[in-house]
């Protein structure tokens, strides 16, 4: 298949975008924008469909987009650089990771779309926030398609872009405006560190391209040559510790880690659809998928990976914590998708990118769903989002209901039957994994942060739950919020909605119509199942087998002693059959049956690491449940006695352990402080001594203005003394000639 | 009879031309209507016309072209000389695109002198192109200063509240400086006489020789000359106080072509005259600009965040921007990647930042304030204008896809880049953080003035008359169809630019394009800086330049080096210079297949301590105009070090 055709991935997006803008221009056309921006998506969603089953490989180049040559003009990219020019072309390149993402941003995001033309119903900015919804489409496809990092770093700056868009969508609220804003900037201190990364890349490599072509090396070929001379312990050199370093935090500051978290919570404030799209399915994922990316980097530094899975690991469980007493709907999924993303990191530094991306597969759905269905209740309750004022809707709301129950189960993990399941536990099998080969002697670390995720597994199955049974158990009682859908009850009534919520007053909460919002909800139901992850085993093989590859490079050195070696590892899981089965205790993804896979294998309470992680966190997630359940069902007076008992437990993590305040008062008070300094100083201090030298000559023009007095005496003194002064200097210095 | 010759010369002309039709006694042209449209008019026809420069201009080879001169006064060496290089078109083609747009935007602004204002306008933009196309100091000189007086009018006649304390304090600011400048000038033209037996040039390329004749010391004090006049200009730190108050109190026009074009006359005079006329100070001063631009980039960020008036705000912006264009100038990294990019960051933040204070202008025909605290909200009452206003705000902040980004990160990659001992990693590490801080101002102002709860302070009376009088009565989602055209433009060439930046790196890059031609002689001196002890004690030159005495103590590696570069960038006439010099100190040799000529050492060096002066200049004329293929490096022998 012709690879060119991948071009329509970001481009119709982007067309769409265009012209969903120009729907803005006449109120008529405002309805217009909605088609244009699903279609848009769908279509591009069916290219990558194309492209998915054509096995693209390769990659389309198809400008050089900034070219600075310094060598001869026969010179090609590779002779402009060795001559100190640059040459950065806009190229794409598709392998197995990236037709995953492209699955996962195309896919859920054209549901996404779908549904959200039933949410934005009646909005002023209907047609502005379909056209950032498409571009939002467009810089994330050319963010995972890029072959270079500055054209990621496009993609990258341009869903930052989008999310300050759609965040502050309702611009007249000072906490959205103040929300976006903090977005942007939270995100462009990750970019500052990113952007120092690609300079240090840049100088250690001479290009920015990843793949590289025909002719030159890319940054990941060379890495990886070097991780092969200098093997499984990775190279000392210090700038090799620093690349990492400086990604990781470009990394963590658009995927919400710790301590550039603090963005995504406030994010909330955008429409729900966005939340959904960009702050959990998509945008968030992408410094998971730069690190994926950059792997052969990565495991270049000895202490780059351990500090990815040990940031991610503690950032999970933080995260957790605090969306234990979180009275606000969103807010609860916003902390956990922190938390989740901290779980992907912590796959991605324990060597498991299969299980990292895996997880980010399965949680784009769960979470969009979860979003979507809060969404829901959220329209339903008129902007209600205080989970204190809201009970028993189960009744109302069915559907819903029933879609979010999906969800949380998918969140919390319930065994077998969900696909928040799998992932989550090959993510914290291999990180215990790691801890007990004592990888690359951070063994402890690893042991923690395997510990740390298992206690977090409990945590999410908990307060997952603890929302659920508050929302839609107990007794029916709901407080509406203070947003009226007015328009939107008007256009509704002639659909399949009208007849949903016929008899009942507009001020109560009511079921979604199936079409457009409880259908895409329903796909979206299906992909959180074990369906969702059956999908990914399917289309995973060729992401499996390059992550085999990768990991084989940085294995425990005694690995190669045993009877299988490299080749092993690069085989494809799918003919590893009867292995597979001998040593595939835990069944399902076949995983665990790769033989001479050493760094993810080793022996935990009895029994191989990952069936006994799947006992262990499958456990944990049923008791999680059952506690809640108990609190926020059952008995709800022992709750209200457990929230009095550690009152000020609960004051500090409702107020999120004070981190905002923190950073306010450390960073951007003194910030502002020192903008307040400057302006004083600018204006006494330099701008005094500028006039200060202004007033010199009228000083001094003051000071001899009476010499001019008009005596004659006056004028005789003077040139008899200027006489004198020039001859005494000729003296001197004729005398010294 | 070649008609690329008078393209250049009438691009010049076009504008005064225009200018003085407007003093012509036509009582329509008092009408400000008319005048308006005339300026419009004619501002366009000039765009057009560097059109035509650029399609008479070989971008295959854009090295210095069109170019001729006017003698004026043969005895001195006084002569008008001009013509057009890959950099310098892009500036003219700016200036002639930023005009047209200029007059769009003040139409409501400019409500006494329409004649006038316009007159100066044209007058100004005819110093700019002079300043743009000349190829001899003192036309350059000439057209540098005399944009002063343009300015100092349109400031003082047609600003804001302290209009006439901003005027006088821009022009003494920066004439002050200026006239350091023509000192270091017209001393390096002097002392080109005195080694040229009296024989005086102020042609730029010729001045250039003297690169290889001024000492250290002398490159020193000519460097900071030049500074006095180009640092005032661009602004940078701490030499920038002129500009907040110039920028705010200026009409909408004057702050466009300040910011727009006149900074720009800064880093191009350091980068035209400065840099390769004093290469060597230019290496050794690179650390200290770096550091105050570094400087300047972070405190005029912060700076700008605790603005409460949007023009101040976008003024204190461009100082902290132009920084980045410094650090790009002063990085000499091995393929010019800091240079072009400081010159494509010149071209970006002349439309971005212009689009920001024709919006800021737009706000204040309406509403007759900047004050932050009484704007905001304006995305409900005008969504065009917030469409535009973010859109340069995001070019401005460096948003990949726009303009500002691909000057922002070559300049950076270039600092990074930078040779060992003139800048580095944490110059441009310093000026990253400008893309933190420049986010939080302008997102800032932003907030402010377009999200939010709408709020103003009600539409202006003059605005009012204006349309009651029907000049421009449609309103299209809160701008005029005026306001529209004036702004279109320009967002267009953000993304365009951002997109295509190629349509103008091309023409900057290649080891014999015009940056490298400019900053060739300076990186020859980055070795010495990294290698040579005399180089460290500042006495590589003795005051009667490189002399044959100092010559024992400089690396014989080193001389090669130089002339490897200097015969790779085609620099023909300073290559031989090198040459005969070296070649009396046994350094190098050569060949050249001339009647005159058959071994340079022999002729040129035969018993004689220093080379024939006269001969010497024979040589040269007949080796340049003889042979072509002279410069080839195979004709060129270096002995092996130590071998003599």
């Amino acid at each position: 298949m012709n690879l060119n055709v991948a071009i329509l991935v970001p481009l119709l997006p982007l067309i769409g975008a265009a012209l969903c803008a120009v729907c803005c221009w006449k109120h008529a056309w405002a309805k217009a924008s909605y088609p244009i921006c699903a279609a848009s998506i769908g279509l591009s969603f069916v290219v990558t469909l194309l492209l998915t089953l054509g096995g693209a490989d390769g990659a389309v180049q198809l400008y050089e987009w900034i070219g600075i040559a310094h060598g001869t003009p026969a010179d090609d990219a590779a002779g402009a650089a060795a001559s100190g020019g640059i040459s950065i072309a806009v190229r794409y390149f598709f392998d197995p990771l990236t037709l995953l993402m492209l699955f996962v941003v195309t896919g859920v995001g054209s549901m996404i779309a779908v549904y959200a033309g039933g949410y934005m119903q009646g909005d002023e900015g209907f047609p502005r926030f379909f056209a950032g919804v498409a571009l939002f489409i467009f810089a994330m496809t050319t963010l995972v398609m890029a072959d270079n990092l500055v054209l990621l770093f496009l993609g990258w700056e341009g869903v930052g872009l989008c999310s300050y868009l759609l965040i502050g969508h309702y611009f007249q609220k000072d906490y959205a405006v103040a929300a976006a804003k903090k977005a942007f900037i939270v995100n462009r201190v990750g970019d500052f560190c990113l952007l120092i990364g690609l300079f240090l890349l840049f100088d250690k490599y001479g290009t920015l391209s990843l793949h590289g072509t025909e002719t030159t090396k890319g940054i990941l070929q060379a890495a990886t040559d070097s991780l092969k001379a200098t093997g499984g312990t990775g190279s000392g050199d210090a700038i090799d510790t620093w690349i990492p370093m400086l990604l990781m935090a470009g990394a963590f500051g658009k995927s919400a880690q710790f301590p550039l978290y603090v963005w995504l919570p406030d994010a909330m404030a955008g429409p729900t659809p966005v939340s959904a799209l960009v702050h959990a399915a998509t945008m968030v994922t992408s410094g998971v998928y730069l690190i994926v990316r950059m792997l052969p980097v990565f495991q270049l530094s000895p202490c780059a990976l351990v500090t990815v899975a040990a940031i991610g690991g503690f950032t999970a469980l933080l995260a957790a914590t605090i969306a234990l007493c979180s009275n606000d709907l969103k807010g609860v999924f916003a902390y956990s998708t922190v938390s989740q993303l901290g779980y992907m990191f912590v796959g991605v530094g324990a060597v498991s990118s299969y299980g990292a991306v895996q997880h980010l597969y399965t949680h784009a759905f769960f979470k969009a769903l979860l979003f979507l269905t809060a969404g829901s209740v959220m329209h339903a309750m008129a902007g209600q989002l205080d989970t204190r004022k809201m009970s028993g809707l189960l009744t109302r709301m069915p559907v819903t209901g029933g879609l979010m129950f999906v969800g949380c189960l998918a969140l919390a993990g319930l065994p077998v039957i969900t696909a928040g399941f799998w992932s989550k536990d090959m993510i914290l099998a291999d990180a215990m994994a790691a801890g007990l080969n004592d990888w690359r002697g951070y063994g402890w670390l690893y042991l923690i942060i395997a510990w740390a995720g298992i206690a977090t597994a409990l945590l999410t199955a908990f307060y997952t739950f603890r929302l659920w049974f508050t929302v839609f158990t107990g007794e029916e009682r709901f407080e509406m919020g203070d947003e009226h859908h007015h328009e939107e009850h008007e256009a509704d009534d002639a659909h399949a909605e009208g007849r949903s919520h016929g008899g009942l007053p507009h001020d109560a909460p009511h079921e979604m119509p199936w079409w457009p919002m409880n259908l895409p909800l329903a796909v979206l139901a299906i992909g959180s199942t074990v369906a969702g992850v059956a999908l990914f085993w399917g289309m995973g093989d060729g992401f499996k087998n390059d992550h085999y590859e990768a990991i084989a490079l940085v294995e425990p050195h005694d690995a190669h002693a045993h009877g299988n070696g490299h080749a092993d590892h690069a085989e494809p899981h799918g003919k590893a059959g009867p292995a597979d089965e001998a040593n595939g205790a835990g069944g399902g993804d076949g995983y665990h049956g790769e033989p001479g896979h050493h760094l993810h294998h080793a022996t935990f309470l009895g029994g191989d690491v990952h069936t006994t992680m799947m006992y262990v966190s499958g456990l944990l997630a049923i008791v999680g449940i059952a506690l809640a359940a108990y609190f926020h069902w059952l008995n709800r007076g022992a709750r209200d006695a457990a929230a009095k008992a550690f009152a000020p437990v609960v004051r500090v993590l409702q107020n999120k352990y004070y981190v905002d305040e923190f950073y306010d008062a450390v960073i951007v008070q003194p910030l502002r402080l020192a903008g307040q300094v400057f302006y004083l100083v600018d204006a006494l201090l330099i701008d005094g001594i500028v006039k200060l030298i202004g007033w010199a000559p009228r000083l001094l023009g003051t000071g001899i203005r009476p010499a001019q007095s008009g005596r004659l005496q006056g004028y005789g003194l003077g040139m008899a003394l200027g006489v004198a002064l020039l001859a005494l200097l000729g003296l001197i210095v004729w005398g010294r000639m | 009879m070649n008609i690329a010759q008078f393209v250049i010369p009438l691009q010049l002309f076009l504008p005064v031309i225009f200018a003085f039709g407007l003093l012509l006694p036509i009582p329509a042209l008092s009408r400000r209507r008319v005048a308006w449209s005339y300026s419009a008019v004619t501002s366009a026809l000039s765009f057009g016309m560097s059109l035509f420069v650029a399609s008479q201009f070989d971008w295959s080879n854009p090295v210095m072209q069109l170019q001729a001169s006017f003698v004026w006064m043969p005895s001195l060496g006084l002569e008008f000389g001009y013509g057009v290089d890959g950099i310098s078109i892009w500036l003219v083609m700016l200036t002639t695109f930023l005009m047209p747009i200029v007059v769009l935007g003040s139409l409501i602004e400019v409500d006494h002198d329409m004649r006038t204002f316009h007159f100066w306008l044209h007058i100004l933009e005819a110093a700019l192109i002079g300043t743009f196309i000349a190829t001899d100091v003192l036309m350059f000189y000439a057209c540098f200063e005399f944009t002063l007086i343009p300015l100092f009018f349109l400031i003082g006649l047609f600003g804001h509240e302290k209009k006439l304390k901003a005027a006088m304090t821009f022009f003494y600011y920066t004439f002050t400086g200026s006239v350091l400048t023509l000192a270091g000038v017209i001393y390096v033209a002097y002392r080109y006489a005195e080694i040229h037996d009296g024989r005086w040039s102020f042609q730029i390329a010729e001045l250039y020789t003297m690169a290889n004749h001024l000492s250290f010391t002398e490159q020193c004090w000519v460097m900071l000359a030049m500074l006095a006049g180009f640092a005032i200009k661009t602004p940078m730190f701490p030499f920038h106080t002129w500009l907040p108050l110039a920028h705010t109190e200026a009409p909408t026009a004057g702050s466009v072509d300040l910011a727009g074009l006149v900074l720009k006359l800064g880093p191009y005079g350091l980068l035209r005259l400065a840099i390769p006329m004093a290469p060597a100070a230019a290496i050794a001063f690179a650390p200290y600009l770096g550091a105050f631009a570094c400087v300047g980039i972070v405190y005029a960020a912060l700076v700008c965040w605790v603005q409460r008036d949007a023009k101040k705000l976008i003024a204190y912006s461009s100082v902290s921007h132009m920084g980045f264009c410094m650090i790009g100038l002063f990085a000499f990294d091995e393929g010019n990647i800091g240079a072009a990019g400081a010159i494509f960051y010149m071209l970006a933040h002349g439309l971005a930042t212009g689009g920001l204070f024709l919006c800021v202008g737009m706000l204040y025909d309406r509403f007759e304030t900047r004050d932050l605290r009484k704007l905001g909200g304006l995305a409900t009452e005008m969504p065009l204008f917030s469409f535009f206003f973010v859109l340069f705000v995001l070019a401005s902040v460096g948003l990949p896809g726009l303009n500002g980004f691909v000057g922002e990160f070559l300049t950076m990659i270039g600092t990074f880049n930078s040779p060992d001992g003139v800048l580095g990693p944490v110059f441009a590490i310093v000026a990253a953080s400008g893309v933190i801080l420049s986010a939080i101002y302008l997102l800032f102002l932003t907030g402010k003035l377009i999200w939010g709860k709408e709020k103003h302070p009600g539409y202006s009376r003059k605005y009012d008359i204006i349309h009651e009088h029907g000049v421009d009565p449609t309103h299209v989602h809160g701008l005029s169809r005026r306001e529209i055209a004036t702004l279109t433009p320009l967002a267009v060439m953000c993304v365009v630019l951002g997109v295509f930046p190629g349509i103008v790196l091309n023409s900057l890059e290649g080891k014999n394009g015009p940056v490298e031609q400019m900053l060739a002689q300076a990186k020859t001196y980055i070795d010495y800086d990294a290698n040579a002890v005399a180089w460290e004690q500042g006495e590589l030159f003795d005051d009667d330049g490189l002399s044959a005495s100092d010559a024992d103590q400089e690396p014989v590696e080193l001389v090669q080096q130089k002339v490897r570069r200097l015969v790779e960038s085609d620099q023909r006439e300073e290559t031989l210079d090198l040459l005969i010099t070296e070649a009396t100190r046994g350094n190098v040799e050569y060949r050249v297949e001339s009647s005159l000529v058959t071994t340079g050492r022999r002729q040129v060096g035969s018993g004689e301590d220093e080379p024939d002066l006269a001969e010497r200049n024979r040589l040269l004329d007949s080796f340049v105009s003889e042979t072509p293929a002279f410069l080839s490096l195979e004709r060129v022998n270096f002995p092996k070090t130590g071998a003599e």
